[in-house]
């Protein structure tokens, strides 16, 4: 019934059609909608993540312009488990920062963490307190939150450091002297001397850290023989272990000798008379190597006697060439010698006397002898004349029973061979001895022959040696008092000859050696000396008697209290080599102007380099210069950290002055462990301060620190500088009858007051500079200042508010003079301005 | 269960509707008619709102990216920022920008005057807004040339003219040259 009764109908629809055709309508009405807010949601969407990307594009883009340095790794972190994983991002250095735009509200996060490459290539991320490597990673996101769910947008971006060269590689080893641990050795990589170790005591252990890469060790020791090991490489990370020195001491011995000058004929010997008065002679030795002509051109003799000082000349007839080592006889005409000086004796027996021998080319004496009893009664001379040094004066020249006293007939004086030449050894083992020795003393050089033999036999009393015929080697000659000997063993320092030319050159490293000897123009290398261990080697005589070509630098290093320091390496024109156990130091240098100086390169760190500048060294002269002194090497140590968790700061440039003329006597880069160490300071007070990058943007507490460096112990702590950011930030609101102002109030923060309305910008006329800030939407602002205990900040804010349809400006607010503000670094303060 | 035209049916008087329900059809009309009215003048003034809201942002998005671009030509020794007369405190900025080329420069102003946006260069003056509210550039340090902050803020009233709308946007523009 009911099919023909809805059949039959035709005059409208049931509830039953009008409530589905409605429910049909809802639907595909409610599908349509749906599918529009899709599409506009998908827009809108779009158009956000656009916004985000730009907004972390933005911060990504500041960080980096920031150093590598000032990018602070994420000390304290924030996690949002909002995300998954959880969103881990820094609280502390960059905090998360809410940005309106365009009505969406958007939340910024920043972190940035240490990351190193491993050896793979890939990235590892590192704590924020390990060594820097480089390498840090920015990563910033942006999350918003969408019909309840929270998006997010990320970037992430690598700021690699452009200058450093990280430590991330680390050499060790140990140091040792047969199996025992050896202490204070030197290791240095020879590519790259500035990083070096230094073994400690008592286990001989060292160790530095160093860049990645190849390198080849040396270690050194003062008094041991250096060593060099194979070029190893230390890698990034795991260190370099084992790189072991056994070092050999230097063994040692001493070359012990004499130096002698031959520069000049020698008066020999003197006999006053053979049987008769007449029959006298002079005897001139030449000890030198080259041959002097004797005749009354060139020679010149004088006689005096006893008790006078009357000088005669004698007339000197004939000429005889007398050959290196050779011996000349000159007397009466009686003896028959090859030069004469007429029949009359000149000089008389009995009696003291004197002989003098000149160059009569210069008008030089070349030698001389005065001779006389050590009482008074035979007196050489009167007023020295003919003496050198004091006269000969034995007490065999006293009157006595067998003896009228002084230079009898048949007796002799004689020049000694050597300094302990006597009577009876010059008869006998040195009686083939040039006589040579001349000390410039009469009374050391002679002896008195007086065996009252009057034969020319082997024990003669005189026995001339006739005329050119007869050599002798000399085994003395003038001592070369202050000769210089040295030996270039590197361990010796020099020896001086003292007034008998005797020198003993101590510690000199076993091996074999030339030994120089240098006085004045005239010098000697030694042949070869070998030198044994524990061992004095004996050399020469030697007489100097080659030209030198170089000039010599001598001299002694001490340290502050005078002690001389033993080791110290010497340069000079090319030349070094370290001083001896006594501090002394011979350099060579061609003649000229040059500069000496001592530990070059500050090679002993203990100690500073120090110079004596225009030294004028001549040809074969040593030149001694004045002690040089060596300051010992002050250390400032400090640390360099972040302000917060104390985040240590690598690569800092931090510079000690001197606190009185201001100038910079060291500087230093942090560690990566943020310490620092400035060597080699000589004592005083120096100002310490980290170089601040952007120091209007940056503060240091201290700012510096003055430390004084004594050169005792050390090293002298500057204590911990902590780098903070500078700047403060006054903050507030503006209103406007209690409501908010959204337009925007332009605010002025200054030290010194702004007039009634802020001057054109950029402000001419210099003074404190302005800091400026408009209010934002919701009528807050906030100006950032650099943050400073004094002087306070001035602010000022302009509101111009519309009354219809014109702008009026309402009274200025100010916070001035007794409302200034006082902003420290770091710090915000509030201040509200209210129309 | 019954449509009403079987109700009337039934009763089986003459067709016509009772006063009662007329009076119910007329009042459900009129209450619908008031309410459909007061819905769309409020849609109305909605749809009028969110289209100032868009123009204004336009406005100020458009605004503040002519004036970033101009800026990040400008020569930052150049930048003289001050207010034309009887306008608020640092209201205008001139400088000479690079144009085209690298060697040939212009000297720019934008400034505000009244509710304008004006945007000179030696070829004329142009209008780059007519709902500004306040417009204001800053060196948030004077000691650093190459640093400005601009802010500023349109407003445009909708028809009911109570109603008024408001974008304000601060930019940091960081001055190249």
């Amino acid at each position: 019934m009911a099919v023909s009764r809805v059949a039959l109908r035709s005059d409208g629809f049931t509830l039953t059609e009008v409530m589905i055709a409605g429910l049909i309508m809802t639907v595909a009405f409610l599908g349509m909608t749906g599918g529009f807010m899709y599409i506009a949601r998908g827009s809108q969407q779009s158009n956000t993540k656009t916004l985000a990307s730009n907004l972390a594009q933005e911060q990504i883009g500041l960080l980096k312009t920031r150093s590598y340095y000032r990018i602070m790794a994420t000390t304290s972190s924030a996690s949002d488990s909002s995300f998954s994983p959880n969103m881990v991002y820094d609280k502390g250095y960059y905090p998360p920062e809410k940005i309106q735009v365009e009505g969406q509200i958007f939340e910024r996060r920043t972190y940035v963490r240490k990351v190193t490459q491993n050896a793979t290539g890939g990235m590892e991320y590192l704590s924020w307190n390990s060594p820097d490597h480089g390498l840090k990673e920015i990563a910033v996101y942006v999350v918003w939150q969408d019909k309840g769910r929270w998006r997010k947008l990320e970037m992430a971006s690598l700021e690699q450091n452009p200058r450093r060269a990280t430590m991330s590689a680390r050499i060790e080893g140990t140091a040792r002297r047969g199996g025992t641990p050896l202490a204070n050795v030197r290791v240095v990589p020879l590519e790259k001397t500035s990083q070096a170790g230094l073994s400690v005591s008592p286990t001989g252990k060292y160790n530095f850290w160093i860049e990645p890469g190849t390198y080849t060790l040396h270690a050194s020791l003062s008094g041991y023989w250096p060593q060099t090991r194979p070029p190893v490489f230390a890698p990034a990370g795991s260190p370099v272990t084992g790189q072991d020195f056994n070092l050999a001491w230097m063994q040692r011995g001493h070359i012990s000798g004499s130096a002698f000058l031959r520069d000049h004929l020698v008066i020999s010997e003197v006999c006053a008379g053979v049987g008769t008065d007449d029959v006298e002679y002079i005897e001139l030795y030449n000890p030198t190597t080259w041959t002097w002509r004797v005749n009354s051109a060139n020679i010149g003799l004088q006689v005096a006697a006893g008790g006078s000082s009357t000088v005669t000349d004698l007339t000197l007839t004939g000429s005889a060439d007398v050959d290196s080592h050779h011996y000349c006889l000159i007397g009466t005409d009686s003896l028959g010698a090859p030069i004469k000086y007429g029949a009359i004796q000149r000089i008389t027996a009995g009696q003291g006397g004197a002989v003098i021998l000149l160059d009569k080319a210069t008008g030089a004496r070349l030698d001389s002898v005065a001779w006389g009893s050590s009482n008074s009664t035979k007196p050489p001379p009167l007023g020295g004349v003919g003496a050198e040094g004091s006269a000969f004066r034995p007490t065999t020249m006293n009157p006595s029973a067998t003896n009228v006293g002084g230079l009898t007939l048949n007796q002799s004086i004689e020049r000694k061979a050597t300094r302990l030449s006597d009577r009876d050894s010059m008869h006998g083992a040195e009686i083939s001895a040039g006589n040579a020795w001349d000390r410039n003393s009469n009374n050391l050089d002679w002896v008195h022959n007086d065996h009252g033999h009057a034969d020319a036999s082997s024990h003669g009393d005189y026995s001339p040696l006739q005329s050119i015929l007869n050599s002798e080697t000399p085994l003395a000659g003038t001592p070369a008092r202050g000769a210089v000997v040295f030996a270039k063993d590197g361990l010796s320092g020099p020896a001086v000859a003292n007034a008998n030319g005797d020198f003993t050159l101590t510690n000199v490293t076993t091996g074999t050696w030339n030994v120089y000897i240098t006085s004045d123009s005239v010098r000697k290398v030694t042949p070869s000396t070998t030198v044994a261990n524990g061992v004095i080697t004996p050399s020469g005589p030697h007489g100097l008697d080659e030209t030198s070509f170089q000039g010599y630098i001598t001299g002694t290093v001490k340290d502050f209290t005078g002690a001389p320091l033993n080791g110290i390496v010497v340069s000079a024109a090319g030349n070094s080599l370290p001083t001896s156990a006594d501090g002394t130091y011979f350099l060579e240098a061609p003649p000229g102007v040059t500069d000496v100086v001592a530990n070059p390169g500050q090679i002993d760190p203990s100690y500073l380099e120090a110079s004596i500048n225009g030294v004028q060294v001549d040809l074969g002269r040593v030149k001694k210069l004045p002690d040089i002194v060596l300051q010992t090497g002050g250390a400032i140590i400090g640390t360099v950290v972040n302000a917060g968790l104390g985040d240590p700061l690598a690569n800092m440039v931090v510079v000690a002055s001197d606190s009185v003329s201001g100038v910079e006597k060291g500087s230093v880069l942090t560690q990566t462990d943020g310490t620092f160490r400035i060597d080699r300071l000589p004592p005083g007070t120096y100002i310490v301060s980290p170089v601040l990058e952007d120091p209007e943007n940056e503060s240091s507490t201290p700012l510096s620190q003055s430390v004084p460096v004594s050169s005792f112990g050390g090293p002298f702590s500057a204590g911990t500088f902590t780098i903070g950011g500078a700047t403060g930030y006054i903050e507030g609101t503006v209103r406007r009858n209690g409501k908010p102002i959204t337009t925007g109030v332009l605010l002025y923060a200054r030290e010194s007051p702004i007039g009634l309305n802020p001057p054109d910008m950029p402000p001419s006329g210099g003074g404190p500079q302005y800091f400026g800030a408009t209010s934002d939407a919701e009528g807050r602002f906030k100006i950032a200042v650099r943050g400073q205990v004094s002087p306070k900040y001035n602010v000022y804010a302009w509101y111009w508010e519309w009354q219809g349809n014109a702008m009026v400006p309402l009274p200025r607010k100010a916070y001035e003079g007794g409302t200034a503000v006082q902003v420290q670094p770091g710090q915000t303060v509030t201040r509200n301005f209210d129309w | 269960m019954h449509g009403a035209f079987r109700i009337r049916e039934k009763r089986g008087g003459p067709p016509g509707y009772t006063l009662t329900e007329a009076v119910i059809v007329v009042a459900v009309l009129g209450t619908l008619l008031f309410l459909g009215a007061k819905l769309s003048i409020q849609m109305a003034r909605l749809v009028n709102l969110n289209s100032a809201r868009v123009e204004i942002q336009r406005d100020a998005r458009s605004a503040m990216a002519l004036l970033e671009r101009g800026l990040r030509q400008a020569d930052k020794t150049t930048v003289t920022i001050s207010q034309k007369p009887s306008q608020p405190p640092h209201s205008s900025i001139t400088f000479t920008r690079f144009i085209k080329g690298g060697a040939a420069t212009e000297q720019v102003q934008y400034y505000q005057e009244g509710k304008h946006l004006y945007m000179e260069t030696p070829g004329g003056k142009r209008v780059i807004s007519d709902t500004l509210r306040l417009l204001s550039f800053t060196y948030p340090k004077s000691g650093d040339l190459g640093l400005i902050a601009v802010s500023m803020s349109f407003e445009k009233k909708t028809s009911g003219g109570d109603t008024k709308t408001l974008q304000m946007s601060v930019e940091k523009v960081r001055l190249m040259n």
